[in-house]
């Protein structure tokens, strides 16, 4: 019973060799992938709360907040990358948002209005508080490029005022550009 | 302690030692080898522990071949992948660790029986060297292989303790290794003659009688266990699993015998076919020599290693359809200790000219050492484009959240190694797919994945791209690399902008063609309520049908029979029942002519009676639906 002792003594301190001394020739559990040397293209939809979308939104919109939203000022703007066969078929704009109780009661009826290069896509206003959409159809020849920019006016925005330095226009959650 | 007890010691220390660490040099790479094939299964049964019974049912159900391997492969796995995650590393040190405990106690059971170091010295090194344990000492999933020898060779050091000790507690402890056997591997039923050959072969004379009784409870053990096995888990009666008594019998054991000689890849790996034969009859020479030694000297100590041999050899050999080499790493046990034997017996018998057993050994490493040595390398090559893919696709959800992961021109082998076995299932990733120019180099297996639901169709692959939902990645060597931009820049070539003619229901890829009733996806299926409707594309010949493949929950359809109501532009078309008790359905509807070359039909299934629960309907699981031709 001795020399099994020792056979499992000695099999157990094997273990603990190779599991202290083996680093194995890999990394443990990942592997690093080959991602286009340009950086992460741009995308044809973002959602507000993805912190890598900031690199989409050119002006007027603010930090996320509470991981899913951003607060807009008055007039913003947000480049997208044309999809696919848009620049054939042209597209249609999304842009979801919210508009907060504490705003309508401030400002009533908002009207958004949406352009891009100068020429205006839609306009609509929201007597509500609460979730709302906006939705455009992008003709095909604005769709041409790689990119291109969506600027959004509001009629109206909250100004700073006390400790809120910001100009506040709506809580914007998404947007997205589909090919039709 | 005095020197020479010292000395006495490092020797003794060496027996085993010494083949441990040539085990070891020789499978090194094995050490680095990642998970491949059935390791994902074992692996994703992590996901099924919130089950009823979860963790119960994950030990304990028989498995697709008809296996109960509790400890050995689905406890190894829960275990391991609970306290370390998805990380070889800790199953390969248990498997080396194991093997290295194997040799150690295969050591301790050749000296007691031998009485020589040599002889348990030789018996640990041609085990180790042999390129059959190459599997063991290379994939998680053939642990069962290394945990059953530990639990025979540890039964029967028990045993050999208790036939010369005569102390009961022996007896008592080799009967619950024995006992615990079971749940390494189902080879663990031929402990009981192992032991009684020990009585016969080995044991005095006088200790025989004893001995022999004291397995007789073995014995019923064993058949206990037969008898209970085959009742749970009856034996194939299909597929390469179906045993078959008959002359293949004697075929599979010359081909095992074979293949313990000279290894099964000796001519794939380049080597010379005459060295070959020179090396099997060298071998066969040795083997003879120490038949004749054993009748001239009227020994009968090397029928107890013919007998571990053939015993647990003996349960593989009734299965013609299927020959393994790996089978042979219990067995082989037994000819490493006939040839420990021999070359100890040879040099104290003979003395110098007792040397040239060596010749036999020299050839059989000679066979050994290189294959062994490469085939572990190839194992280790074949897994590292596994984790390149597995690992990759994890990290570029990580850096996509949100969209869902498309792959490119994935060798047919790699595929078969990790997708067909649900690679991404353990990683809780269940939308990842193939695109659809893949459908012309993978190969659908039995058991495995279905091509039709890791393979996105044309049509929807066109819709992804357009709707920006997908990152493509193709595999590069070790990782992958994003080949979005330039698969989509020829996507508008290959692909056309209209309805595809089949859909899978639970990949949200294929969202847009269903209406919108449908609930959302549960990985890979979908549940419609009491009535849902798809687009797909008309048929483009008459006597085209449409399929529905689902999935009926038994415990609703012990309720009522279900029927399946299905239209076509409003129309019906069929109705069918639902009442397998398997839950699995198929059904299919022959399609109007009128919907022959419409560039859509609208697709209507109602199931009644429909089932409610906290308010929403639920009608039927739905996989595919398809339209078909005749």
């Amino acid at each position: 019973m001795a020399a099994l002792r020792t056979l499992a003594t000695a099999s157990l301190f094997f273990a603990l060799v190779i599991a202290g001394a083996c680093r194995g020739k890999y990394h443990r559990a990942a592997v690093e992938n080959e991602e286009p040397a340009s950086g992460p293209r741009l995308a044809a939809s973002l959602k507000m709360g993805d912190p890598t979308a900031s690199a989409q939104l050119v002006k007027g919109l603010y930090g996320v907040e509470s991981g899913s939203w951003r607060w807009t000022s008055g007039h913003f703007s947000i480049l997208l990358r044309s999809p696919l066969a848009a620049a054939q078929r042209g597209g249609t704009l999304t842009f979801s948002f919210t508009i907060p109780d504490v705003v309508y009661q401030k400002l009533g009826k908002i009207t958004m209005t949406v352009s891009s290069g100068g020429k205006k896509l839609n306009s609509d206003s929201f007597g509500t508080a609460g979730v709302h959409t906006l939705t455009a159809d992008v003709p095909a020849d604005l769709l041409i490029k790689d990119s291109v920019t969506f600027d959004f006016d509001l009629d109206k925005a909250l100004p700073p005022s006390g400790a809120e330095s910001r100009e506040l226009g709506v809580i914007a959650t998404a947007i997205s550009l589909e090919s039709k | 302690m005095t020197r020479t007890a010292w000395k006495d010691r490092a020797i003794g220390a060496l027996v085993w030692l010494a083949p441990v660490l040539f085990l070891f040099w020789i499978f090194q790479d094995g050490f680095d080898c990642w998970f491949i094939d059935d390791d994902f299964a074992w692996l994703g049964l992590i996901r099924q522990l919130a089950r009823p019974h979860g963790l119960l049912l994950s030990l304990f159900e028989p498995a697709a071949q008809g296996t109960i391997r509790p400890w050995s492969e689905r406890g190894f796995f829960l275990l391991f992948e609970t306290l370390f995650g998805i990380d070889n590393y800790p199953f390969r040190i248990a498997a080396f660790a194991t093997m290295a405990l194997d040799i150690a106690l295969l050591a301790w059971v050749m000296r007691r029986i031998t009485g020589s170091r040599i002889a348990a010295f030789i018996a640990g090194m041609v085990w180790a060297a042999n390129t059959a344990l190459m599997t063991v000492m290379t994939w998680s999933s053939a642990y069962n292989e290394a945990m059953c020898a530990g639990f025979l060779l540890g039964a029967l050091a028990l045993f050999i303790r208790y036939a010369e000790t005569e102390r009961r507690r022996y007896w008592w402890w080799q009967l619950a290794v024995f006992a615990l056997g079971f749940g390494a591997l189902e080879i663990n039923v031929v402990y009981p003659a192992l032991a009684a050959a020990y009585a016969l072969f080995i044991a005095p004379p006088e200790r025989r009688r004893v001995l022999l009784r004291s397995v007789a409870p073995l014995f019923a053990i064993s058949v206990a266990y037969f008898v209970l096995h085959s009742a749970v888990a009856p034996v194939p009666r299909s597929g390469p699993y179906v045993v078959h008594v008959d002359w293949r019998v004697f075929r599979a054991m010359a081909l095992y015998g074979k293949w313990s000689l000279l290894p099964v890849d000796w001519e794939a790996f380049g080597h010379s076919r005459l060295l070959g034969k020179i090396i099997i009859w060298t071998l066969v020479a040795g083997i003879a020599a120490i038949a004749a030694i054993e009748v001239r000297k009227r020994r009968i100590v090397a029928l107890f290693f013919i007998t571990w041999y053939l015993a647990t050899l003996a349960p593989v050999l009734v299965l013609p359809e299927h020959h393994s080499d790996y089978y042979l790493t219990i067995p082989l046990i037994g000819f490493a200790m006939l040839c420990g034997w021999g070359a100890a017996r040879a040099v104290l018998e003979f003395g110098a000219r007792g040397l040239v057993a060596a010749l036999p050994l020299a050839a059989y490493f000679i066979g050994m050492i290189p294959i062994s040595r490469s085939a572990t390398h190839w194992a280790l090559l074949k897994t590292e484009p596994v984790r390149g893919l597995v690992l990759g696709v994890q990290a570029a959800r990580r850096t996509h959240p949100g969209k869902t992961v498309l792959l490119d021109r994935i060798p047919a082998s790699v595929y078969t190694d990790s997708i067909a076995h649900g690679a991404f299932y353990p990683m809780k990733i269940d939308d990842v797919f193939l695109t659809p120019e893949s459908k012309d180099t993978i190969r659908a297996l039995p058991d495995t994945a279905d091509p039709e639901k890791t393979v996105l169709e044309p049509e929807a692959a066109w819709h992804a791209i357009v709707n920006d939902q997908v990152v493509i990645y193709s595999l590069s060597g070790n990782h992958l690399r994003n080949v979005t931009e330039a698969y989509e820049r020829s996507a508008p070539n290959r692909f056309s902008d209209r309805l595809p003619s089949r859909l899978d229901a639970g990949n949200p890829l294929y969202s847009w063609l269903l209406g919108p009733t449908w609930l959302g996806p549960e990985s890979g299926v979908r549940w419609m309520p009491g009535s849902a409707e798809v687009r797909l594309r008309g048929p483009e010949s008459p006597g085209s049908k449409v399929e529905l493949e689902g999935f009926y929950p038994r415990e609703q359809l012990n309720g009522a029979t279900r029927h399946l109501i299905v239209t076509v532009d409003g129309v019906e078309i069929g109705d069918q029942k639902i009442s397998d008790p398997s839950g699995d359905f198929r059904r299919t509807y022959a399609l109007p002519e009128s919907s022959i070359g419409k560039a859509e039909i609208r697709i209507g299934i109602r199931v009644e009676p429909v089932e409610r629960r906290d308010g929403q309907e639920y009608g039927a699981v739905f996989g595919k639906i398809s339209v078909r031709p005749s």
